[in-house]
């Protein structure tokens, strides 16, 4: 009997025609190497979040859990802060420099305004 | 008149010009059998340029696959080196990469580079989507059995249900190089199609109360998170799956150097100029490879029927999960069944037809963050399925 891992695809065929348990094994692998990862996100991810609402020793307190102490997590309040501040980064060029740039007006030619067409080469006489 | 043709054709003029004669496309159109295959191939590469160019679907892929097919497929004598498949022609050594797997992991160290993991980190439940969406690589696998494919050609035809074109190149180069062209031109069709297959399975599966579910905005990723998340999930995923190693390890690399901040420029060129040139190469060399003669074979048409079968398989498990996950969760909590879909991994296309799709029911509803959570899942997904199918059939 050849061992499992001595296995190539020929004889994995000769024992599993229909691909039955390769399937069922392939598809428990990738669901259970993935619900592990989850568990050790999710874990994670929970004590990052306590880590950042938990108040600092210095006596520094997070704007997240400052908010969180006085009336629950106030998203909207949130919301308008960064609004706030973007508007303030994007807005920012409506502020006039007070520098002036403007060098020289280039008059644009036209024949309306053009003195050759105004005056004649020479008067004429009558 | 005749005497001096006779005369032209002997000597040495004629003969040159009868030899070049017999060595253009057009005299080789018609003198091999089945030379009508040549315009076949080319007919399809110029749909592909039309596809990408006219409707824009997936480009940056169709562009240089369906030129390399105009490239492969002019009818030509062998023996000039000038053939893909001729030893020692520049197309040859160009696709040595695609051949031996080269090109692949470079194209995942740019996908790293690229990828954002915090949807996934801020509500990793999405993982387990990514994971369901992969039993349409597993469907297909029996599928190919039951059609009378050998294991390790089932195995590379099942990968496609992946929707991952580098991976499906990556496994083929190990399991069936014979089929190289075959699938991974089906892999990468069914990609760029993503938008037009997708749709009426997440409808069909779907009720109209479960298309307006909107979930809960996505948390704050720390950076901290985001620097140990690839050494972490390379870890863990490798250590249970090694094969997938050259994948998962490029991926995982490629993530770390976007994250970490201070390898800012390997950053920038592993997710640019990196990954436009391999894309380039392995386009070009993957459309090359459709030669009518070892393309255009009844085995290629039951790669493409299991492929469609595969990514349909996918699509539904993805979808389907989520509703399955929905009958545990609460209220508030629920996942918006439109981003099962996303499960398979072509990233963002499948993604964005999530959104596309929320938009539709809910103009309010914006599911594209949400999307790239069992997205990029299903990067990691179908990169292991590629390593055990490797480590069972290679």
């Amino acid at each position: 009997m050849v061992s499992v891992l001595q296995m190539g695809a020929e004889s994995i065929l000769k024992n599993d025609p229909y691909g039955l348990y390769v399937a069922l094994i392939s598809v428990t692998v990738v669901l259970s190497a993935l619900i592990v990862l989850f568990f050790l996100i999710w874990g994670f991810g929970r004590l990052m979040v306590r880590s950042a609402a938990a108040p600092r020793k210095e006596g520094k307190v997070s704007m997240s859990s400052m908010l969180k102490k006085e009336d629950g997590v106030n998203a909207e309040l949130i919301a308008a802060i960064g609004l706030a501040l973007k508007l303030d980064g994007v807005e920012r060029h409506d502020k006039e420099s007070e520098v002036i740039t403007l060098n020289k007006v280039a008059r644009v030619y036209s024949p309306w305004s053009s003195k050759i067409h105004g005056l004649t080469h020479e008067p004429s006489r009558r | 008149m005749f005497n001096f043709l006779t005369t032209f054709l002997s000597s040495f003029l004629g003969e040159s010009v009868t030899k070049f004669l017999h060595e253009t496309g057009f005299a080789n159109l018609f003198s091999h059998e089945g030379g009508y295959k040549y315009l076949v191939m080319i007919a399809v590469g110029c749909f592909f340029l039309y596809l990408a160019i006219k409707h824009k679907f997936e480009p940056m892929l169709l562009v240089p696959i369906g030129f390399g097919i105009l490239i492969g497929n002019i009818p030509m004598v062998a023996g000039h080196a000038i053939g893909i498949y001729e030893e020692g022609s520049v197309l040859n050594i160009l696709y040595y990469g695609v051949v031996k797997g080269v090109y692949p992991p470079l194209i995942f160290l740019g996908v790293g580079a690229m990828t954002d993991f915090s949807s996934l980190l801020s509500n990793p439940k999405l993982m387990l989507v990514g994971a369901a969406a992969q039993i349409g690589i597993f469907a297909a696998y029996i599928g190919a059995l039951a059609l009378g494919f050998p294991a390790n050609e089932a195995g590379s035809i099942a990968i496609i249900g992946g929707a991952d074109g580098p991976t499906a190149i990556f496994l083929t180069s190990r399991l069936a190089p014979q089929f190289m062209g075959a699938i991974a031109i089906c892999a990468y069709s069914y990609m760029a199609l993503v938008p037009v297959i997708q749709p009426p399975i997440m409808r069909l599966l779907t009720t109209k109360k479960e298309r307006v579910i909107k979930m809960k905005p996505a948390r704050v990723v720390s950076s901290t998170e985001k620097i140990l998340f690839p050494i972490i999930a390379f870890l863990l995923t490798t250590f249970i799956v090694p094969d997938a190693i050259p994948l998962l390890g490029m991926l995982f690399l490629g993530n770390l150097l976007k994250e970490c901040g201070v390898v800012k420029r390997l950053a920038v060129t592993a997710s640019n100029q990196l990954i436009d040139i391999v894309t380039i190469l392995i386009g070009l060399t993957v459309g090359a490879s459709t030669q009518a003669s070892v393309f255009l074979t009844p085995k290629t048409l039951g790669i493409f029927v299991l492929g469609a079968l595969s990514f349909i398989v996918a699509t539904m498990g993805g979808v389907l999960f989520v509703k399955f996950m929905n009958l545990f969760l609460k209220e508030g909590n629920k996942i918006n069944p439109l981003i099962g879909n996303a499960g398979v991994s072509a990233v963002p296309a499948a993604a964005r037809v999530s959104q596309d799709q929320g938009v539709k029911y809910d103009r309010t509803n914006y599911l594209l963050m949400h999307a790239m959570g069992p997205n990029v899942a299903g990067v990691v997904g179908s990169a292991v399925a590629a390593g055990i199918l490797l480590s069972f059939l290679g």
